[in-house]
């Protein structure tokens, strides 16, 4: 199975579809969207991973990359729906902290709206001093 | 029913993971293995034989699988001409973000997915068996899976 990639922007930051398998044969496709999202200055980035059937270590590098990239930019990157088994190896890697991984969008909702007022209460302070 | 061990030769050094793994998924599933047993056996195939590319020396001989389906277990053996690489060592499991390289991560990923890792230095080849148990036909203790 070959893996299909969608980058789409809304107002909670960058959604990266990620369809298929995420292996070391089809790890190096995520390049074109690192390069895309360096373009972009993408802040928050949102991995939907709800219909990636696999993921392996090398895939696992890709998407740290993308979170180095996030953070660079002050921001964070987010990962959203993950099945079984991308969740089990997130688990064991344990890159990516328990409170960034989304079981459901209304979860991941709930999180990125907390992002924003956060993000939105600090820019307010920093108009007051 | 048990089967016999089968057996494929790749070159580690341009091996088609999908490949590599078809024969032993095709068996696994005929043995009623199913997710996510099979995509764990996906995963321990992947993450080897991507380790056994990395160690390849140019000209050696084609690195081999061997695999074994019995009812509730699985057992793998790599064999291969590379550098000596010994995957158990280190044991330290837990890893510091500037260790998240994909061969790091690989290597943790069979150690937590694999019952047992043996290895052994023969004839300048590197021999890695894996036993594989699915976690539903692990003992109810759970005591042996690392």
């Amino acid at each position: 199975m070959s893996l299909n990639l969608e980058i789409n922007d809304d107002a909670r930051g960058t959604i990266v579809k990620i369809e298929g398998r995420l292996d070391s044969d089809t790890a190096p496709q995520m390049r074109p969207v690192y390069d895309e999202l360096l373009d972009r200055r993408a802040r928050y980035i949102v991995l939907d991973c709800s219909r990636l059937e696999y993921l392996s270590s090398a895939g696992l590098q890709r998407m740290l990359q993308l979170k180095k990239l996030a953070e660079a930019n002050g921001g964070r990157l987010v990962i959203s729906e993950p099945t079984p088994q991308v969740r089990k190896v997130l688990d064991i890697i344990k890159a990516v902290p328990v409170n960034e991984v989304f079981a459901s969008q209304q979860e991941l909702d709930a999180y990125l709206d907390l992002m924003q007022k956060s993000v939105t209460d600090s820019s307010d302070d920093d108009v007051g001093l | 029913m048990d089967r016999p061990a089968r057996s494929l030769e790749y070159q580690a050094d341009d091996m088609d993971l999908e490949a590599v793994s078809r024969g032993l998924l095709e068996d696994a599933a005929d043995a009623g293995y199913r997710d996510p047993a099979l995509a764990d056996l996906r995963l321990i195939v992947e993450e080897v034989v991507t380790n056994v590319r990395k160690h390849a020396q140019a000209g050696s001989e084609p690195a081999r699988i061997e695999w074994w389906v019995g009812p509730d277990t699985v057992q793998l053996r790599f064999v291969d001409g590379g550098i000596p690489f010994d995957p158990r060592a280190p044991s330290d499991e837990s890893l510091q973000a500037a260790d998240h390289t994909t061969g790091k991560m690989g290597l943790l990923l069979i150690r937590k997915l694999a019952q047992s890792i043996d290895y052994d230095r023969q004839d300048g080849r590197n021999e890695l068996t894996i036993v594989y148990v699915p976690a539903s036909a692990a003992p109810a203790t759970g005591a042996t899976r690392p």
